[in-house]
């Protein structure tokens, strides 16, 4: 139940990115809108690694390895969505420094003000 | 061996290290730099020599685990090479990058630099689907970093679209990586292959796929949804562009191609989709690429193209010679032919500074003078085309054959198409570059001065500029860096082609002509004397030629070989009249009479493609030599590639419905196929090599505009190309095609037509070449006429009408060769009373016109005398009507030819012309020779010819001494002559005795006074001679045809517009660009709405 109700609010919050990403013009919002995107596959991620009720993957004495696969949530996904938060960031300051720069260049934030290349 | 782990760790070792190296100094810590990725070169190279062809591949797992707990590293003989590939490339950018005049790598590029080959190495290497991720980020965020490094301002702009752009493909790649992980519960690439038929069949998996494949193919750029990586290459550091193009997008392709068995497992709706996707990808950036005026923008859309070509690739086996059966040989091939060919295209981009593209206003100045970049650009541009000898040529034939063997023929469509738009914005770029600097490349017709004042430097002939081909070099001196990275390219793309060229399996003859293109080549580097070259060349191609027909029967094939060789041979002899350097020109002739060779003694459709691809290319180059020839060139390319192309097409047909096809050999019907459309597309490829009316618009000006002696050889000796490949193809064309019209009476027509309208074009030329250019035109009109009959007395007459044409145009083109030479124009209304100062041009342009009109008593009268005959027997006879009215309207311009130009008055600066020089006379008295020996001889050439023909027709003419009879009648030639030289005789007697009475006009007889008229020539008697005709023909003469291809060229211009005005330049259009592109992956996977 709770991986359902993870999936459905990913792709919401995923969708709510996309429309951020393209309704706005204000580069920095863009930017956000496109977190938000990240952060929603993040989230379908970790839902679908999710099991209800389960334990935290980690062995200790009490739980064996067989306790581990029956019960614990897979732990995969949770270190694939670190991995992906890490590069994330690091595309977002990047998408903001390049935003720095084109604000510099154009004296302009809006994105459609951003646009010489083009055909 | 080394194993794959270590590749990664060293270079991001190296990557962190080097700002440490640094401290060494900027130089030092390059060459460091340098020796390390010359290091992994030597690493891949040695896991390529001892992968291939074991089978094995080499494996590392990480971690101390074993796959699936492990990322696994993987590297198969495929990868080994391409990774090898990759850093040369690699290595050579780098070189190029830090040895350059201005903006330097150094610190934190040359870390990112390191980083990206990381990346690209582990793209290659994983086999592990989130690793996949995780390198595509990496690649992602050291191209970001690099970017950020250029010089141009609108980088930012484009690596934001970028950024974003490679965002959503990371989303859509991970969405679809979970729903694996979760159907799967593994990321083992190859546990999900093993798992996919059955755990990721179901529409979940399908999805999930679904987004994955989209992320896979959005982070390769496929058109429509790729206009931010096309503004990224036109903004980016042109070397940058080179890394981008060749490293990044070559490591991305194998993620495709990891992906694929999962995907094709998965569901049967993958591989049309990445088909479709392919398709696109490769058509819609060439049309787009049309257009283009920024040279970086048009590499951007051509990389994106053969990317897209390498996807159809992945997807389609290969057929026939030389990769069938080698698994991902064609990709592969495609994929590092391009990598290689791009980067050097985006070097030479960054070294000459300049970043037009040859199309709209401005003109990047010319290469002439520079003749080592010219030939690293030329090739680049063939090797991107995939024209031969290079590696890219082969992966495209096998493409094109697994195309038609496997039904694809829209996809066939799309990639010729596809092929032909990239060999006009490529050709053009260098053709603009090899172009002379006078040359404003608009010359496609004959040009009129305005003033005699202005006529005489304006009208000189393209062969009397080759002195001044220097002064195109004005530009600085190409960096040490790209010298070398160049270099180390052109050495890669040369050794690649040795060796595909070596496994393709073509024979002995097509390797000769890339022999002799070199041997000449290496001659000319040496700086050895033209005459010199000529010389050798004479002597070798003779003995090459006795050596080929000496002992054999007279064939189809040793009667060509003759032809050609013989042709050229006689008219290399000119060549020695002009000394100086010509770089180029020798090798250039001898491969084109080599390649022409190699196409009669072609024994599979693979080698006659080859030749003929050969020949084309050598030709193409022979022409571009032109002082004006531009524009003429543009054309000449794009006809001609197109005609191969359909060539290509039709082969390819005809293979898949029969694989025997053509492998007979060098004799009559050799490409003969029962597929309707292959015999269609065969029949016009040829006929846009012979120039046939609709398709003749390359034709005049080509070799008009060409070097004089070159006009000689293309005219009479190359247009035969055209009759062997009817000859060779001669058993597809009488079938019946519709409504029981065969294919042999619409060519026939379209003979006669050709025939009559070069005849009528060739009238009202005041340009003299331009004039013999039309008339060969309209005798390759005949040809295909005689052709057309189907019968013993047809074939023996086109054969015939060949041979004759061939003496007769080598001699009036080297005849006005001469006289061009020595007047400094080619329009005939200011030549005129040559006759005194050049008798012996007189003599032969005499006996060259009678040859051609078909009087009484030359080899031309024979060649009509057989025509008729063999029309009227077949029942042609409006046809036949047409081919004598066209024979009067070639006497017109022959008449005129003579009349204008040796007869009248002497204009006064013309007192002091000389006899052309004696090089350029005797190639011209040898065909004399032949054509009187001939004339009086008819059973000299005929019977020969019979022979050849015979094994197709039984005869249908007997032999009487010198007389040959017919159905019809009988030709006496020596009789003939006799009777003429009788004719002749009486007059010229009475003539003479007259003489005594006779009133010279003098040149200032002729008075006209008051103003001097607007433009002086029209005064001229010999200007506009047959204007009362033109004014008769009316409507007829309209240029409808010229009207026709431009229409074309502007509908084309259209589309392109049409379809680049997508790319708007907005990253909020790009997305939703993007968001449509997995839509419409949707649809093509549900098969629709």
């Amino acid at each position: 139940m709770m991986t359902q109700i993870l999936t459905v609010l990913a792709f919401l919050l995923m969708a709510l990115g996309v429309w951020g990403l393209m309704s706005r013009r204000h580069l920095i919002r863009i930017i956000i809108g496109f977190s938000l995107l990240d952060t929603g596959v993040h989230l379908l991620l970790v839902a679908f690694g999710y099991r209800s009720g389960g334990t935290a993957p980690i062995l200790s004495d009490g739980i064996g390895v067989s306790g581990l696969v029956s019960g614990a949530v897979d732990p995969i996904p949770s270190a694939l969505v670190l991995t992906a938060i890490v590069i994330g960031l690091a595309v977002t300051a990047l998408m903001l420094s390049f935003a720095v720069r084109m604000y510099a260049r154009t004296r302009s934030i809006y994105i459609d003000k951003n646009k010489e290349l083009k055909w | 061996m080394v194993s794959p782990v270590v590749l990664i760790a060293a270079s991001l070792g190296f990557a962190f290290l080097y700002p440490l190296v640094e401290r060494l100094g900027e130089r030092a810590a390059t060459r460091i730099a340098l020796l390390v990725l010359a290091a992994f070169a030597g690493t891949t190279a040695g896991w390529t020599v001892s992968l291939i062809g074991s089978g094995v591949a080499l494996t590392a797992d990480t971690a101390g685990f074993v796959a699936p707990l492990s990322i696994q590293l993987q590297v198969t003989a495929v990868d080994a090479l391409a990774m090898t590939v990759v850093t040369l490339l690699a290595l050579a950018a780098l070189v190029q990058l830090t040895e350059r005049a201005t903006d330097r790598w150094h610190g934190k590029q040359v870390v990112l630099f390191f980083v990206l080959l990381l990346g690209s190495y582990g793209l290659i290497m994983t086999r592990d689907l989130f690793n996949v991720f995780v390198f595509m980020e990496i690649s992602g965020i050291s191209v970001f970093g690099l970017l950020s490094t250029s010089r141009d301002g609108r980088v930012f702009e484009a690596g934001f679209k970028y950024m974003v752009a490679s965002g959503l493909a990371s989303v859509f790649f991970l969405i679809g990586t979970a729903f694996v992980y979760r159907s799967v519960g593994s990321l083992s690439i190859a546990d999900i292959t093993a798992a996919a038929p059955v755990a990721l069949a179901s529409p979940v998996g399908v999805m999930g796929l679904l987004f994955l494949v989209t992320g896979i193919l959005i982070e390769l750029k496929p058109a429509p949804a790729n206009g931010w990586a096309i503004d990224t290459y036109q903004a980016a550091d042109p070397g940058i562009g080179a890394l981008l193009s060749a490293v990044n997008a070559t490591a991305m392709v194998f993620v495709l191609v990891r992906v694929m068995p999962i995907l094709a497992g998965a569901s049967p709706v993958f591989v049309p989709l990445v088909l479709i996707a392919g398709a696109g990808a490769f058509l819609i950036p060439q049309a787009q690429a049309l257009l283009q005026e920024s040279f970086k923008r048009m590499l951007g859309y051509s990389s994106v193209a053969q990317i897209g070509l390498v996807v159809l690739a992945i997807v389609i086996p290969a057929a026939g010679v030389p990769f069938a059966g080698v698994a991902l040989a064609v990709p592969l091939v495609l994929l590092l032919n391009h990598a290689v060919a791009k980067a050097t295209l985006f070097w030479i981009a960054d070294a000459t500074g300049d970043d037009a593209s040859g199309f709209g206003g401005s003109l990047p100045a010319s290469l002439r003078g520079r003749p080592a970049l010219l030939v690293v650009a030329a090739i680049a541009v063939l090797a991107l085309l995939g024209l031969p000898p290079f590696p890219g040529f082969w992966a495209k034939w096998s493409l094109v054959m697994g195309l038609a063997a496997g039904g694809h023929i829209g996809l066939l469509v799309v990639v010729l198409l596809g092929s032909l738009l990239e060999v006009v914005y490529l050709g053009r770029w260098l053709i603009m570059r090899m172009r002379h600097v006078d040359d404003d490349a608009t010359v496609v017709s004959q040009r009129i001065p305005a003033d005699f004042a202005e006529s005489r430097a304006d009208a000189v002939s393209g062969a009397a500029s080759g002195a001044s081909d220097a002064s195109g070099a004005a530009a600085g001196a190409i960096p040490v860096g790209a010298t070398v990275s160049l270099g180390l390219a052109t050495l890669l793309m040369a050794g690649a082609s040795v060796a595909a060229l070596l496994g393709s399996g073509v024979g002995m003859p097509v390797l000769i002509v890339l022999i002799g293109v070199a041997a000449f080549a290496v001659l000319d580097v040496l700086r050895i004397p033209l005459r010199l070259q000529a010389i050798v060349a004479i002597a070798g191609l003779s003995w090459w030629g006795v050596s080929a027909v000496s002992g054999a029967a007279l064939t189809l094939q040793s009667g060509f070989v003759l032809l050609f060789v013989g042709g050229a041979v006689v008219q290399l002899v000119a060549l020695l009249a002009r000394p100086g350097r010509r770089a180029g020109l020798v090798a250039l002739i001898v491969g084109m009479v080599l390649s022409l060779a190699a196409l009669t003694a072609a024994t599979s459709p693979l080698e006659v493609f080859v030749a003929w691809e050969l020949m084309t290319l050598t030709s193409f180059f022979l022409v571009v030599r032109g002082r004006f020839a531009a524009a003429a060139s543009v054309r000449y390319l794009t006809f001609s590639l197109a005609s191969a192309l359909l060539m290509l097409a039709a082969f390819s047909l005809a293979t898949a419905a029969n694989p025997a096809f053509g492998t007979g050999g060098g004799v009559i019907g050799t490409l003969t196929t029962s597929v309707p459309w292959a015999a269609v597309l065969l029949a016009l490829s040829v006929l846009i090599k012979l120039g046939a009316i609709g398709l003749h618009i390359w034709l005049p000006s080509s070799y008009a505009e060409a070097e004089d002696e070159v006009s000689s050889l293309a005219s009479s000796v190359l247009s035969k190309a055209g009759i062997l490949l009817l000859f060779l193809g001669a058993g597809s064309f009488a079938a019946p095609l519709f409504a029981g019209v065969a294919l042999n009476q619409v060519l026939g027509w379209i003979g006669v037509i050709t025939a009559l309208a070069g005849g009528m074009m060739a009238l009202f030329q005041e340009d003299i070449k331009y004039t013999l250019a039309y008339s060969s035109m309209s005798q390759l009109g005949y040809m295909v006429l005689a052709f057309a009959l189907m019968s013993h007395l047809g074939w023996v007459t086109a054969l015939y009408l060949a041979v004759n044409h061939l003496l007769f145009k080598g001699m009036l083109f080297l005849a006005v060769a001469g006289i061009v030479m020595r007047t400094g124009t080619r329009l005939m209304y200011q030549m005129g009373g040559l006759i005194k100062r050049m008798p012996f041009s007189f003599v032969s342009v005499l006996v060259g016109i009678i040859a051609v009109s078909g009087v009484p008593p030359l080899a031309g009268f024979g060649g009509k005398w057989l025509l008729y005959t063999a029309l009227i027997e077949q029942g042609w006879y409006l046809q036949a009507a047409l081919a004598l009215f066209s024979s009067g309207i070639a006497f017109l311009y022959l008449f005129r030819l003579i009349h204008s130009m040796f007869l009248g008055q002497r204009k006064t600066h013309h007192d002091t012309v000389t006899e052309a020089p004696a090089a350029v006379l005797i190639p011209q008295f040898v065909f004399l020779v032949i054509i009187i020996a001939i004339s009086m001889f008819p059973n000299l050439l005929i019977k020969p010819l019979q022979t050849i023909v015979e094994p197709a027709f039984a005869s249908s003419v007997r032999w009487e001494g010198y007389t040959v009879i017919s159905s019809l009648g009988y030709w006496n030639g020596n009789a003939v002559m006799y009777v003429v030289i009788g004719v002749f005789l009486a007059p010229l007697l009475w003539l003479l005795a007259v003489k005594g009475r006779t009133y010279r006009v003098e040149q200032f007889n002729i008075v006209f006074a008051a103003e001097r008229p607007h433009t002086p020539q029209s005064t001229h008697y010999a200007y506009n001679f047959y204007g009362h005709y033109q004014k008769a023909f009316g409507r007829l003469l309209d240029p409808w045809v010229e009207r026709f291809w431009s229409g074309v060229s502007a509908t084309a211009g259209t589309v392109s517009q049409t379809l680049r005005a997508w790319n708007t330049g907005n990253p909020q259009t790009y997305a939703l660009q993007i968001l449509l592109y997995l839509f419409l992956t949707y649809l093509v996977a549900r098969g629709g709405l």
